[in-house]
């Protein structure tokens, strides 16, 4: 990209990694189109959460992770009704207003029921040349599960050659498979590194990183990162006050950002976030694909043995409220913000059971609803206003026991 | 207030689900005490699996839907929002966790139907060929704290692709293998694959009756229709398999046979036919078809009351498990809209001869309401019938608007071609 040309000579600063960042997460498809024009590659659209990105890599296409549009919804309101999530409205929208007509291909992965009819839509009213859907083992225990996947695996591998007109090898996946376990280290130490010093970055711009991991190449992507890392620290800390600042935690808001505006909220009200479980942060990332003699099988393994527990996925038994318990301790963190989709009916289902683990564990949380259509903020200032003093109330309370 | 005499001219034998429902749940209620297990089934699925082998298990949305037809859903739906699950959730489901909570803290409202009163599970299954069924069994298994067997249903979505269809098949047929074997454990009896035959083969002459049904179903002007077979519906689903079951619908066909002979319709003054489109508010049956008979218009069907093992070649008791993986895990959810529009939509609106479509789009269903509006627009343009899209809900009366729906339903009612 031309921008890592200029800086190159002059080094970089946190900011201008951050500030490249958020150009790309503002105008995602600008710099993709720029990105196809200068390198006549092809793009392919992913559908979040769940799709081996690595494949369509191994082949020489640039796979990105669609994101949610912002715009008002209008299109979109004659093709899906009101009542599904705001991110499935905004992909549909999008397509329908010829937005990701830059897009060569698109792949719909089954996660939900949500998700299903994207397909059917999309391919009725303004389909890419390549359409293709997969689906993903959802009992992810049984015993017929993994060959189900890798056959799974195996047809979209043969499918996206044919339509890249490249061939897939063992050798070219495995290397794709290291370009993104690299890639996810690289996240791994950025939120270690937020762990201990959470004032170094905000958690607009930390959503903002992860976004721009999905809207780029993943080897730029890691190069950035190794500037910013090392530049974090020399950084005037955006954030002031932490000592007196209540260490969160976010989860949630799957299949899409969660909006900025709430995010910085969190912090104007005294919030300070430490560790997140969000789709657009460490459920991204956080799974590395293990190294065995065959790479397709280790993708289907790295599916399998995802890190974050997925709401839409059943295990044996859903294991995401001790998974929470046990990231806000490590994080030492005093709260968490469950952040759920409007219409995400899978993550509805999980509130419940989030909760019979947080409670007994005493760890204060505040579940808030999102709406693609934002409702009000004011009431959402409220609430986390006094999710706040409660903690903090607590916490000073438990100070004067000491004493 | 005048009580008006009713126009709506009902097939009378559909009563007789009454003592249907009432015998099955009592089998459900009876098992602890005859030392059965006792199993809770999401979705619509392999049944029969758990009738051969002597479980008292019923279906979970069936027995939601007999919930709120007798109205009795807002304590349990309250429940289940008290527990922090949300109003967005699946009806049935809301209803269903609702009531499983209540059970385990000993709080079943007593104004419930006695033999609505089920029992704790020993074991849960799912099919989630709607994908909020393995959401809706763990809530459960969290709550009780039982095993709960799983069928994973893949998608067919490539309508012309053998390999992926049989991919599809083998996949289901080797979890059948498997609950077939967690089946023993938990009854600790060898599985008695002799009644599963002997099941099937019920379910096989009860399909021979509904084919010849549903030819006489065809018959236009009406003498049965969508609100008759919403009421059989159970028989076809969950209660199948049974000499009671195979009974009931032959005496519904020669109830309508009659009916045809003598020239009695379901609508006096038949002018208007309509196709339904997938699931509608059970709580308001009653209420449509009297007010679609006054509207000289009849719903004559739709799939979703036609349910499972509609086709008699396709049921093979020597096959069981082959015969069970090709009947559930290929329902409309998992289908393209093509095949849908294809086998549900433009196949069922020429049997039928209705002209215009109704989809109902409930609020708290996405997979009945994903593609109403492209699968419309799809029948309008292939084969000239106009279409409404009504928000209501399958279980929920929250979501029903009356005035709403029934202004709308008249609206769309007073465009359509006359058919006489």
């Amino acid at each position: 990209m031309s921008k890592s040309e200029t800086k190159t000579e002059k080094g970089w600063e946190a900011e201008d990694v951050l500030d490249h960042f958020a150009t790309i997460e503002k105008d995602p498809y600008g710099s993709l189109k720029s990105w196809k024009e200068s390198t006549r590659k092809k793009i392919i659209g992913c559908m979040p959460m769940q799709i081996p990105e690595e494949i369509i890599h191994a082949a020489g296409a640039l796979p990105i992770v669609i994101p949610e549009s912002h715009e008002r919804i209008t299109v979109a309101s004659k093709h899906i009704q009101t009542f599904f999530c705001g991110y499935a409205r905004s992909v549909v929208d999008a397509a329908l207003k010829k937005k990701l007509d830059f897009l060569d291909g698109m792949v719909f992965q089954d996660t939900c029921h949500t998700m299903r009819p994207l397909f059917d839509i999309i391919d009725a009213n303004r389909p890419s040349s390549y359409m293709k859907r997969i689906f993903m083992p959802v009992a992810l225990s049984k015993p017929q599960a993994k060959p189900f996947l890798l056959g799974e695996l195996e047809r979209f591998k043969t499918s996206v050659e044919r339509f890249v007109g490249n061939g897939v090898d063992d050798q070219s996946l495995q290397k794709s498979i290291d370009i993104y376990n690299e890639n996810r280290d690289l996240m791994k130490r950025l939120y270690d590194l937020r762990r201990e010093r959470p004032d170094l970055i905000t958690a607009r711009e930390m959503v903002t990183v992860t976004v721009a991991s999905m809207l780029m190449p993943r080897e730029d992507h890691s190069e950035l990162l190794k500037k910013l890392i090392p530049a974090l620290p020399q950084r005037k800390p955006p954030i002031g006050d932490v000592e007196s600042r209540v260490r969160l935690v976010l989860t949630g808001s799957l299949c899409e950002a969660p909006p900025a505006e709430l995010l910085d909220l969190t912090e104007e009200m005294g919030g300070l976030v430490v560790d997140d479980d969000l789709y657009t942060g460490s459920r991204y990332f956080l799974t590395h694909v293990p190294t065995l003699a065959s790479p397709i099988e280790a993708l289907a393994e790295a599916y399998l043995q995802m890190v974050a527990p997925c709401p839409t996925r059943i295990y044996p038994e859903m294991r995401l409220g001790p998974y929470l318990v046990d990231r806000v301790k490590r994080a030492n963190a005093k709260g968490l913000i469950i952040i759920l989709v409007k219409f995400c009916e899978a993550h509805d289902y999980t509130y419940p059971h989030m909760r019979r683990h947080l409670d007994p564990a005493g760890i204060p949380y505040l579940m808030i609803k999102t709406e693609h259509e934002i409702a009000s903020v004011e009431q959402t200032k409220t609430r986390l206003q006094a999710f706040l003093e409660i903690i903090k109330g607590n916490e000073d309370g438990k100070k004067r026991e000491t004493l | 207030m005048e009580k008006r005499e009713r126009l709506y001219n009902k097939v009378e034998s559909t009563g007789l689900i009454k003592g249907i429902v009432k015998g099955f749940y009592n089998g459900v209620l009876t098992a602890p005490g005859e030392g059965r297990k006792v199993c809770w089934c999401v979705g619509a699925g392999p049944y029969e699996l758990f009738r051969a082998q002597n479980i008292g298990h019923f279906q979970t949305e069936n027995w939601a839907v007999a919930i709120s037809s007798r109205k009795m859903e807002r304590p349990l739906v309250e429940e289940a929002a008290r527990a922090g699950y949300s109003s967005d959730c699946c009806s049935y489901a809301s209803i269903n966790i609702g009531y499983a909570l209540l059970l385990q803290q000993g709080k079943v409202p007593d104004n419930l139907s006695p033999e609505l009163k089920v029992p704790k599970p020993d074991f849960l299954f799912a099919i989630n060929t709607c994908p909020s069924m393995a959401q809706w069994t763990e809530a459960l298994r969290e709550i009780f704290q039982v095993p709960a067997l799983i069928m994973d249903v893949p998608l067919f979505y490539n309508d012309d692709d053998e390999v992926q269809y049989q991919r599809n098949i083998l996949y289901a047929v080797e979890q059948l293998r498997d609950a077939v074997a967690s089946i023993e454990e938990i009854t600790g009896q060898p599985y008695n694959w002799e009644r599963l035959r002997d099941i099937l083969t019920y379910i096989k002459k009860t399909a021979v009756v509904r084919k010849e049904l549903f030819e006489l179903w065809c018959h236009k002007p009406s003498s049965i229709t969508y609100w008759d077979m919403a009421i059989a519906l159970g028989a076809a689903n969950v209660f199948r398999g049974t000499p009671e079951t195979l009974a009931f619908f032959t005496q519904i066909r020669d109830e309508v046979a009659e009916r045809i002979r003598k020239g009695i319709h379901s609508v006096p003054n038949e002018k208007h036919r309509l196709l339904w489109y997938m699931n509608h508010p059970w709580f308001k049956v009653g209420h449509l078809a009297e007010f679609f008979a006054r509207l000289d218009t009849v719903v004559v069907g739709g799939q979703y009351v036609i349910g499972p093992y509609q086709d008699p070649e396709k049921v093979d008791p020597e096959r069981p498990l082959w015969t069970i993986a090709e009947e559930h895990p290929t329902r409309p959810y998992v289908r393209t809209m093509k095949y849908k529009t294809e086998k549900f939509m433009k196949f069922l609106a020429r049997a039928f001869q209705v002209d215009g479509i109704i989809f109902h789009a409930p609020r708290t269903c996405r997979p009945n309401s994903w593609d109403h509006f492209d699968a419309g627009e799809i029948v309008k343009r292939e084969l000239g019938l106009p279409y409404i899209i009504i928000e209501a809900d399958h279980s929920d009366p929250q979501f029903y608007s009356e005035a709403e729906v029934d202004t709308r339903l008249q609206a769309f009612i007073e465009t359509l071609p006359s058919n006489r």
